[in-house]
C-alpha cells in the first residue's frame, strides 16, 4: 500500500503541493485528475523521487521513501513522452530495470518475452524504438516500467500524447494489465473520461490541494466544490448569493406539473440523447440530458429531481 | 565511497580537459601576446609599420578576403537556387558532392591547380595563373563554394516558393522577383555564410603560401615566413597579434550574424517555378570546371609519366630524395599515426570538455565555452607558433618531442569534437535520464546508460572529422622542425611542390592524391556514421 502523507512542495516562494495526503490500496489504480498546472505531474514526480519534498512522507508498506534516490525507491514511472531509450531496442528497453538489479540474463529474456506477450506485441524483441508507432512505443513503455516487478506504478499522463481514438482504445485495455500485474498505481490525467475509464478510485486535485476522492460515480454525482464540478463538466451551478448549488444535468425530466417553467433554446443530440439548454423565466440558462426530442422556441414545464442538486461550498 | 569516486570524476571531467586546454592553447596564445606586445615585439612593430609592410600585409589580407568572398557568393548562390529546389534525396547527394572540395586539405587543393597550371600551360606565357593573386582566389572559391550552397540553399528550401509565384503571376520578370522577393528574405543566411567564408579566406594559409608565389604575403603567411624562414620571432609575434585581434573580431561579427538567423519555415512549399534547362546547364559546367578540373587533373597528372601513363611517380615515393628528410611513405606512415594518436587525445579531451559544457555549474561551463571556442577561430599557424615558442625550455621542452605534432593536431580537432557532442547531450530528453533512475540506475550508472551511448554516436563524427583534419594539417605542422620522425605527408608534399623539376612534380601529384584518397575515405566514413540527432559543424 502507498501512502502520502501531508507532502509539501516547493518552488521557491510557490507551493506546487500544500500538504496532501492519499491512500493507494496495494491492487488499486487511483486516477489522479486535475486541471493543468495543478501540481499533479509535481506529486507524481515527487513520489518517485525527481523532485524535492520540502515535508511529509511517502510510505510504500510502511516504509518512508522520502530520503532514498529515485533508483533506490523500487517504484515504477511510465512517462508522457514514453522516454523509451533510443539507442536501444525494445527488448534492451524492457531489461533495463532488470539488468539495474543484477538479474541473470536467462530469466531477462524470460520476462522480457512474458511481458512483451502481455502488452501483445510478442517478437518484436528486436525492433528499434524508432520503427514503434505511438501506441506500441506506449506498450513498450509499459512493459518497461512493470517489467522489475514494481508495488507502485506511477503514470504520468501516459496517453497525453496519443490520439483520440487510439487514447480510447487503451484506456480500455490498460486496466485489465494492471490488475494481471497486482500494482498499485497512480495515474494522472487531466481528462475526466479517460480518468473515469482507468481509475477504481478517482481523486480530483486543485491548486496543490486533494479537492476531493472517491469512486468515479461519487465524485461525479456528489462533487464537492464548485471548482471540481466545473472540472467534470457540470455546467449549471447556480450561485443565488447564499448558496452554490448544482444541477445535475441528469436532475430534470419534462413534467407538464413540474415546478419550472423553461424555453428550449437549442438542441444537440449526443450519444443517443438530447443536450437541451432552457431558458428559464429569470434568464438563468441550464442544459440538461434528455431522452426524447424538443423543439427549440418550445415553452415546458421541468420537474427537477432533489436528489439531483447537490449543495457546493 | 560513492561519493568519493564521483566527486573524482567529476574532478578528472574538469581538470583533464582544463589542464589540456590552458597548457597546449592558452598557454602558448598568451605566450605570444606577451611576446608581441613586449618590447621587442612592439619595436618590431614600429620598423614593420614604419617601412609599410603591415599596411601592405593587412591591405592585401583584407582585399583578397573581400574579393574571394564576392566571387564565391556570385558563383555559388546560382547554385544554392537550384539545390534549393531538389527533392530531398538529390539535394543531400548534390550537398555531399558540392563538400569534397571543402573538405581537402589546404595543401593537395594547391597542389591540384598547380598541377592544373602546369597541364594547361597557365604557368608561364600568355595567360600566366601561377603564383598571381588570381590563382588564389580560385582555390579559395573552389574551397568556399560549398559553405554557400549548403547554408543558403538549405536556407533557400525552407522559405515559403509560393511567394515568388505569386510575385511572377503579378507580372514580375525573374530577375525581378529574385531581387525583390528572394534575395531580401535569404539575406540573413547569406550574410552569415559570407562572412563564413570572409574568415575562412582571411585566414587562409597553404594556398596563399603556395599558390601566391613567395611575393603575395597576408597576416598567416608573413608570421610563418619570419618565423620559419627568417628566425625573426619578434616580428612573427607582432605579426600574430593583428592576427589575434583581427580574428577575434571577426569571429564575433560571425556569431552575431548567425545568432540573428531566424528559424525557417515549419513546412516549406517549394517553387513551382522550374529552373530553364540552359540555367541549369550552366550552374552545372561552373560546377565542373571549378571543383571538377583541379582534381580531375590531379589525378592525371600523378598518373602521367613524360608522354605515357604509369605508376612511375607512386612507386617513386619510396625513395629517397634530397628535399625531404625521408621519403614520403614514411611521411604517409607517420600521418596516418599521428592522426590516430590526435584523433584519440581530441576525442578523450573533447568529449570530457563536452560534458562540462552541457553539465557543468555555470561558471564552468562559460569558462570552457569560451576556452574551446577560441582554438576554432586561432588559426592553426598561431596555434603552431605559440607553441614553438611557448614549449620550447624545461620544464616543458616539447619543441623536440614527438607528441608536438599530436598535440597540435588534437587542438586543432577538440573543437571539432566537442561541435559533434555538445548539441547531441544536449538533445538529450532529460525523462530519459529520470526514467533510467527510477528504474533503478544510480547517477553514475545513468551517464554510463544514457550519456555515454548517446553522446557516442556525435563522438564518431566529431572524432572522424578530428582524424581527416589531422591527416591534411599543415599551418600548424608547419612550424615544426624538420626531423624524419616528424615529417608528415602534407609537410612532405608542400616541400615537392616548392621545388622545380618535373620528376618531383610528378611525386607531388601522386603524394597529393593518396591524402586526398586518405581524408575522403575519412569523410565518406563520418557520413555513413552520421545519424539523424548528428550535431552541426
Amino acid at each position: 500500500m502507498l501512502e502520502i502523507q501531508d507532502l509539501v512542495i516547493r518552488y521557491g516562494d510557490v507551493e506546487a503541493v500544500s500538504g496532501l495526503s492519499l491512500r493507494v490500496a496495494a491492487d488499486e489504480t487511483v486516477a489522479l485528475l486535475g486541471p493543468s498546472g495543478c501540481g499533479k505531474s509535481t506529486l507524481l514526480r515527487a513520489i518517485a523521487g525527481l523532485e524535492p519534498v520540502a515535508a511529509g512522507a511517502v510510505l510504500l508498506d510502511g516504509v518512508n521513501l522520502i530520503d532514498r534516490a529515485p533508483h533506490e525507491r523500487g517504484v515504477g514511472m511510465m512517462f508522457q513522452h514514453h522516454a523509451l531509450f533510443p539507442h536501444r531496442d525494445v527488448a534492451a528497453n524492457i531489461e533495463f530495470g532488470l539488468r539495474m538489479t543484477g538479474i541473470d540474463e536467462a530469466s531477462r529474456r524470460r520476462r522480457t518475452s512474458e511481458l512483451l506477450e502481455l502488452v501483445d506485441l510478442a517478437g518484436y524483441e528486436r525492433r528499434d524504438i524508432a520503427t514503434l508507432s505511438g501506441g506500441e512505443a506506449q506498450r513498450v513503455a509499459l512493459a518497461r516500467s512493470l517489467a522489475p516487478n514494481p508495488r507502485v506504478l506511477l503514470l504520468d499522463e501516459p496517453f497525453g500524447s496519443l490520439d483520440r481514438s487510439l487514447r480510447d482504445r487503451l484506456v480500455e485495455e490498460l486496466p485489465p494489465l494492471l490488475r494481471i500485474a497486482g500494482v498499485a498505481a497512480i495515474h494522472v490525467t487531466h481528462d475526466h473520461a479517460e480518468a473515469f475509464g482507468v481509475g477504481d478510485r478517482i481523486a480530483v486535485m486543485t491548486d496543490g490541494e486533494l479537492a476531493q476522492a472517491g469512486t468515479p460515480e461519487d465524485v461525479w454525482s456528489q462533487p464537492a466544490s464548485a471548482a471540481v464540478a466545473r472540472f467534470f463538466g457540470h455546467r449549471n451551478i447556480i450561485d443565488d448569493g447564499e448558496n452554490t448549488r448544482l444541477i445535475r444535468s441528469d436532475a430534470a425530466s419534462i413534467d407538464p406539473s413540474g415546478e419550472l417553467e423553461a424555453v428550449v433554446v437549442r438542441v444537440r443530440f449526443c450519444d443517443g440523447a438530447f443536450v437541451v439548454r432552457f431558458r428559464t423565466g429569470s434568464g438563468t440558462e441550464l442544459e440538461f440530458i434528455l431522452g426524447e426530442r424538443v423543439d427549440v422556441g418550445a415553452a415546458v414545464r421541468l420537474r427537477l429531481d432533489p436528489d439531483r442538486q447537490i449543495p457546493l461550498t | 565511497m560513492v561519493t568519493v569516486m564521483s566527486r573524482l570524476t567529476r574532478w578528472v571531467t574538469v581538470l583533464v580537459p582544463g589542464a589540456f586546454l590552458a597548457l597546449f592553447f592558452i598557454y602558448p596564445v598568451v605566450s605570444v601576446l606577451g611576446r608581441g606586445l613586449g618590447r621587442d615585439g612592439l619595436d618590431a612593430f614600429g620598423d614593420l609599420a614604419s617601412s609599410g609592410r603591415i599596411r601592405d600585409t593587412i591591405w592585401f589580407t583584407v582585399w583578397q578576403a573581400v574579393v574571394s568572398t564576392a566571387i564565391t557568393v556570385a558563383v555559388a548562390l546560382p547554385a544554392a537556387g537550384i539545390v534549393a529546389r531538389l527533392s530531398g534525396r538529390r539535394q543531400r547527394l548534390v550537398r555531399a558532392l558540392v563538400t569534397v572540395p571543402f573538405v581537402l586539405p589546404t595543401v593537395v587543393v594547391a597542389g591540384a591547380f598547380e598541377g592544373l597550371f602546369d597541364r594547361f600551360g597557365l604557368d608561364s606565357g600568355a595567360i600566366r595563373l601561377r603564383h598571381t593573386v588570381w590563382a588564389v582566389l580560385l582555390a579559395h572559391v573552389f574551397f568556399n563554394y560549398a559553405v554557400i550552397v549548403r547554408a543558403v540553399g538549405s536556407y533557400w528550401s525552407g522559405l515559403d516558393g509560393r511567394l515568388e509565384d505569386q510575385a511572377r503571376i503579378l507580372g514580375a520578370s525573374r530577375w525581378q522577383t529574385f531581387r525583390e522577393i528572394t534575395l531580401p528574405r535569404l539575406r540573413p543566411a547569406l550574410l552569415a555564410s559570407s562572412a563564413i567564408v570572409f574568415l575562412f579566406s582571411f585566414t587562409s594559409f597553404g594556398v596563399v603560401l603556395i599558390l601566391g608565389g613567395p611575393r603575395r604575403a597576408t597576416i598567416e603567411t608573413e608570421i610563418y615566413r619570419f618565423a620559419v624562414t627568417r628566425s625573426d620571432l619578434s616580428s612573427a609575434a607582432a605579426m600574430s597579434v593583428v592576427q589575434l585581434v583581427a580574428v577575434l573580431a571577426l569571429i564575433m561579427v560571425t556569431t552575431r550574424l548567425e545568432r540573428r538567423r531566424p528559424v525557417t519555415v515549419v513546412q516549406p512549399q517549394r517553387a513551382s517555378l522550374a529552373v530553364t534547362r540552359r540555367w541549369l546547364g550552366a550552374n552545372v559546367l561552373v560546377a565542373m570546371l571549378l571543383l571538377g578540373a583541379p582534381i580531375g587533373t590531379l589525378i592525371e597528372r600523378s598518373v602521367s609519366v613524360g608522354d605515357r601513363y604509369g605508376l612511375d611517380n607512386y612507386r617513386a615515393l619510396g625513395e629517397r630524395v634530397q628535399q625531404l628528410p625521408a621519403p614520403a611513405t614514411t611521411a604517409l606512415w607517420n600521418s596516418l599515426v599521428f592522426a590516430v594518436v590526435a584523433t584519440s587525445i581530441a576525442a578523450a579531451v573533447g568529449m570530457l570538455a563536452s560534458v562540462v559544457v552541457v553539465h557543468g555549474t555555470r561558471w564552468l561551463r562559460h569558462i570552457f565555452d569560451l576556452g574551446l571556442t577560441l582554438p576554432l577561430g586561432t588559426s592553426a599557424v598561431t596555434i603552431g607558433f605559440g607553441i614553438l615558442i611557448a614549449l620550447d625550455e624545461p620544464p616543458l621542452d616539447l619543441r623536440t618531442s614527438w607528441w608536438i605534432v599530436p598535440i597540435a593536431h588534437a587542438l586543432v580537432g577538440i573543437p571539432f569534437v566537442v561541435r559533434s557532442v555538445v548539441p547531441v547531450l544536449r538533445a538529450i530528453d532529460p525523462s530519459l535520464r529520470e526514467a533510467a533512475a527510477v528504474l533503478g540506475a544510480a547517477p553514475g550508472r545513468v551517464r554510463r546508460e544514457i550519456d555515454v551511448p548517446i553522446g557516442m554516436r556525435g563522438l564518431v563524427v566529431g572524432a572522424g572529422f578530428a582524424f581527416a583534419v589531422s591527416l591534411g594539417e599543415f599551418g600548424a605542422t608547419s612550424f615544426i622542425p624538420r626531423r624524419a620522425d616528424l615529417l608528415t605527408a602534407p609537410v612532405a608534399l608542400f616541400r615537392l611542390l616548392g621545388t622545380p623539376g618535373e620528376q618531383l612534380r610528378g611525386q607531388a601529384m601522386a603524394l597529393a592524391v593518396i591524402i586526398m584518397v586518405m581524408v575522403a575515405t575519412a569523410v565518406l566514413l563520418i557520413e555513413s556514421a552520421r545519424s539523424s540527432n548528428e550535431g552541426s559543424i
